[in-house]
């Protein structure tokens, strides 16, 4: 599965490589990360579903909604019952469009996945988490702009003895400190290996079901199990984006009112 | 035998309308409601469409009202395989002719 | 060079035995919310999402240690 003749050997991780459509040319500076590869291209897609669903489905702005307009309300209602859940207090309304945005990007991306020869955005590791380490940065920022010093405050629970205190603070920080990689792993690594699970069994399947008739009536039953996974795939694509939004709004509760 | 009728049986019930001005301090009142509906529009809803052009008639035909229907979803499915898989055909399967890269 | 090429397979095997935890987790948090159902069946509309949380979260270690196996496989050098 390794490409290490150089023969055209297929690998499952094929669907997950970048190809280049315009690379831009500066001989000075290496500034190829402007080119327009297929994660441009597909993040121009998910903005294009994205405000297609916000434009189209409003019924012309009158006040009763169309069927289309449902999706967006049951969205936004979930959006604000978790946050407001999970944050609570006064500073909640804030910050409910910052985690709205993350979780329409990436319910969104996460379906646009699933469809037969598209690319998944969300299973880049670089990408999911830089973007998790940058949230986490940014409400450490927040939480030593807000609070100050008092800030470390969030690292001691309530009501512990004295002794324990500066190993608590230290697990306590470490554990702080993994959030940041720990949000973005979890959704990438779901992401991937469901992918790279369907296109495995798939593969086997094809070459099973591709030796003579008699395995291609009997490759049904497998069939029916990898449509299993595939609904699993699509369970998860949703419940991944839910958790994002969960965890999101819960570090945000510690940063804002330290517990 | 004769059946004594009371009073409300035999006056007719007083329906709500401009001319009965018995009722004092509610013609005031009335009179407003049924000026505020006279000024009203009548008749069915206009169809209205604040997007122009060819996405305003994409969106009166499958999002607008009545025809909201989930076809919308098909074409992006259909658009997204038909752009993957001419990705995938300029930078893989064309090489992959003639049954080479086969075991 | 082969054995190195034969410690990859080997290590990337090894290592996805870590979803047994995985597994073992998912099992106990929807067995902690069959019983809170069948105890007090109106609160499932509130423990519902929280075990979707719990099966996510639980998930996504499992995943950590299949993300190592997937390293061994297919990263070279």
């Amino acid at each position: 599965m390794l490409n290490l003749i150089n023969t055209f050997i297929n690998s499952p991780l094929d669907q997950f490589e970048s190809q280049t459509f315009f690379s831009i040319f500066t001989p000075f500076m290496d500034m190829n990360n402007f080119n327009i590869t297929t994660f441009a291209l597909y993040t121009f897609i998910v903005l294009f579903i994205i405000i297609s669903l916000f434009m189209f489905t409003n019924n012309n702005n009158m006040i009763m909604g169309s069927k289309w307009f449902i999706t967006q309300e049951m969205i936004y209602d979930t959006m604000v019952n978790t946050i407001k859940n999970q944050m609570g207090g006064k500073l909640w309304g804030f910050y409910m469009p910052f985690i709205y945005t993350f979780f329409m990007f990436i319910l969104v991306s996460n379906l646009l996945s699933m469809i037969p020869y598209s690319f998944a955005l969300t299973a880049q590791f670089v990408f999911i988490i830089s973007l998790s380490f940058m949230v986490w940065l940014g409400m450490t920022i927040m939480g030593f702009y807000k609070h100050g010093l008092v800030f470390f405050a969030l690292f001691v629970p309530q009501g512990t003895p004295l002794v324990l205190v500066p190993l608590l603070v230290l697990i306590e920080m470490m554990s702080y400190i993994m959030r940041s990689l720990s949000l973005g792993l979890r959704l990438a690594a779901n992401v991937m290996a469901g992918h790279l699970l369907m296109i495995i069994l798939g593969g086997l399947l094809m070459q099973f079901m591709s030796i003579n008739i008699l395995t291609t009536i009997l490759g049904f039953i497998p069939l029916l199990i990898i449509l299993c996974v595939v609904m699993l795939e699509f369970a998860i694509a949703m419940i991944q984006s839910y958790v994002w939004t969960v965890l999101m709004a819960s570090y945000m509760k510690d940063v804002q009112y330290l517990h | 035998m004769i059946f004594k009728r009371a009073l409300s049986t035999l006056i007719p019930p007083k329906v709500v309308s401009v001319k009965h001005l018995t009722a004092a301090p509610n013609a005031k009142r009335i009179n407003n409601v049924v000026g505020f509906y006279k000024l009203l529009p009548q008749g069915p809803a206009p169809k209205i469409n604040n997007l122009s052009g060819p996405l305003g008639r994409y969106k009166a035909k499958y999002y607008d009202g009545e025809n909201a229907s989930g076809k919308p979803l098909l074409h992006l499915i259909g658009a997204i395989v038909v752009l993957g898989y001419s990705m995938e055909y300029y930078f893989h399967l064309r090489h992959h002719k003639n049954g080479e890269g086969e075991h | 060079m082969q054995l190195v090429l034969a410690a990859k397979y080997i290590g990337a095997g090894i290592s996805a035995t870590g979803l047994i935890g995985a597994g073992i987790g998912i099992a106990i948090v929807f067995a902690a919310l069959i019983n809170g159902v069948s105890r007090n069946p109106s609160l499932r509309d509130t423990l519902f999402p929280m075990a979707i949380l719990g099966f996510a979260l639980s998930e996504a270690t499992g995943l950590f240690c299949l993300m190592i196996s997937f390293m061994l496989m297919f990263m070279g050098a």
